[in-house]
Parts: structure tokens; C-alpha cells; sequence
């Protein structure tokens, strides 16, 4: 794969152009990577609104009809419902692991069976989460081992 | 949709491991029951069938190794333990309370070493073998979800 880069002081806004003759899986990959990297989320920290980088959170957690977003080092709130970050995230490597939670693939360090057909993941930071039993099966066919 | 588990479920399990018990235990009957009629009350009608005071014991039995079963292999009572801890929890409830059963109710001569020593052993045999297999199907399985999420990960869905 050739990568041309062309630095130019006129150009006003970045553009990333893709050539192929068809659209492969890695062409597919590259272009969820750049929508990732591209992709900002509105959210809350101390009461004040920022944008966040999509690719920072590591898992999303509905508590008490809040919804919080999980950074390594941070904890934001946002308006948006569960089911709608996941609407807007599931092609961008997250992963609905219960009825509250939505992780980051990126994010986990290691994955295990737990009691019950569930499944236990430890995330880069050491938390660990639990995937429930419904949500298991689901995400074992997306991790292609059933 | 998967269902949480419910009193049924507890019912149904008692239901198969006393079913399970009776079956072994009436093959062993059939083939030494008239022999150990004078050592052991499970026995104690020799070859033609159990005591309806041998098939309450076992039902006892199996109601305490199901809830053993629930405390230690489900996340309701015990959140967070590795397989292996649960397997050698669960095993040495089960040894106690059969030790307890056999000891109560005669089950074989208890005031001798080599019916305790026959006894344990048996028991830590099947259990190594289970625990054993149980842990290198946990591994291997663990081994290939940590295959898939490195290559998922590879394959730049992060």
C-alpha cells in the first residue's frame, strides 16, 4: 500500500483521499480507524461541556438514568442515552457487554469465561468488567470463537 | 433472551444428581449389595433394592450439593473467584458433607482407617480428575477469546 503525504502551507483543511480499485476489508479498516480518530463527542466534566475524542473512552456506563464515559484518567457525563452512543459508536470498535455498559475493544487487556457462560474483562487500566450471559454470546460470535 | 435462574431450575438439578445417585447406587446393589449387607446401611437389603431411609439420605444429599453447586458456581452468592478456588471450595463442601452422611449414618464402618482411607481417596481421584479438566478446558478456552480480541484488535477495529 503506497501513503502519500503532501504538506502544503495553501491547503486549508486536512483531506484524506482514498485510491483503490475496490474496497477490501483494510480499506474498510483504515477508513473506521480515521472515523474514529475523527469523531468527537459532546460531554460534561464539573459542569462545563468539552469535546471529547471518541478514541479516549474506554467504556460507557448507564448509572440511574445517567450516563457516564469513562476515560483512563477521567469520568464525563452526556446526555445521550446508552442506546444512542451505541447507535453511534458500534462501527467504531465498542461493544455492548450488558443492559448498562458499552466498552472500548481498544481498551481491554485480556478477556476470560466466568461463571455462568459470562465473560470478565480486564481493561488496560486494571478495572474489570463483566459481560453478561446475554451479551457473551454475542460478543463471542464477534470475536468469532462460536 | 436468556432467563436468570429460579427455585425450578435449583429443583431440577436436585432432581438430576439424586437421579444419577440412585441409578449408580442401584447398579452397586445389584452387583454388591448382598456382600456388603453387614458394612453398610446403604446396603442394608442386600441385593434386592435401597432403604426408602437410604434414597431420603441421598435426596438430602444431593439438595446439599446443589446448593454448594449455587454458592459456588453461580455469581449470586460469590462475585469474584477463579474457577480452580470455586472447584476446590466446592469439592470440599461436598467431601464434608458425605464425610458428615456417612459418618451419621453408617454408611461404612467409620471407627476403620481403611474404609475413610478407600473413601478419601476415591473422592480426591474423581475431583483432581474434574478439577483438572475443568481448568485445562478454562485455559484453552480463555487462550482463544484472547486470540480473537488481539486479532480483532490487529485487524483495527480500535
Amino acid at each position: 500500500m503506497k501513503i502519500i503525504i503532501n504538506v502544503d502551507e495553501n491547503i486549508n483543511e486536512t483531506e484524506i483521499m482514498i485510491n483503490c480499485n475496490q474496497l477490501t476489508s483494510d480499506v474498510e479498516n483504515i477508513i473506521a480507524t480515521l472515523r474514529i480518530l475523527n469523531q468527537q463527542m459532546l460531554v460534561m466534566r464539573d459542569g462545563e461541556n468539552c469535546l471529547l475524542d471518541v478514541s479516549r473512552i474506554s467504556y460507557i456506563e448507564a448509572l440511574e438514568r445517567k450516563t457516564f464515559v469513562y476515560t483512563e484518567d477521567a469520568i464525563y457525563e452526556s446526555k445521550l442515552k446508552l442506546y444512542e452512543m451505541e447507535e453511534r459508536l458500534c462501527q467504531s470498535g465498542f461493544f455492548r457487554v450488558s443492559k448498562s455498559c458499552l466498552v472500548h475493544l481498544k481498551f481491554i487487556k485480556s478477556i476470560k469465561n466466568d461463571v455462568e457462560r459470562k465473560l470478565r474483562l480486564t481493561m488496560k487500566n486494571g478495572e474489570q468488567i463483566m459481560v453478561s450471559r446475554q451479551y457473551a454470546e454475542e460478543m463471542k460470535k464477534r470475536l468469532g470463537v462460536i | 433472551m436468556i432467563r436468570k435462574n429460579t427455585i425450578f431450575d435449583y429443583l431440577t438439578h436436585v432432581m438430576v444428581v439424586w437421579s444419577i445417585s440412585m441409578l449408580s447406587l442401584c447398579l452397586f446393589c445389584f452387583l454388591f449389595g448382598q456382600e456388603a449387607k453387614g458394612y453398610s446401611s446403604i446396603f442394608a437389603l442386600g441385593n434386592t433394592g435401597l432403604s426408602l431411609a437410604t434414597m431420603m439420605q441421598f435426596f438430602v444429599l444431593a439438595i446439599i450439593t446443589t446448593g454448594l453447586r449455587w454458592i459456588f458456581f453461580t455469581d449470586i452468592f460469590v462475585k469474584r473467584l477463579s474457577i480452580m478456588v470455586r472447584s476446590i471450595f466446592m469439592f470440599t463442601g461436598v467431601i464434608v458433607s458425605v464425610g458428615i452422611f456417612a459418618a451419621v449414618f453408617g454408611w461404612f464402618p467409620v471407627d476403620q482407617i481403611i474404609p475413610w482411607g478407600m473413601f478419601f481417596l476415591c473422592f480426591f481421584v474423581c475431583a483432581a480428575i474434574s478439577v483438572a479438566v475443568s481448568v485445562m478446558k478454562e485455559k484453552s478456552d480463555n487462550r482463544k477469546l484472547q486470540e480473537a480480541l488481539e486479532r480483532m484488535k490487529g485487524e483495527g477495529h480500535s
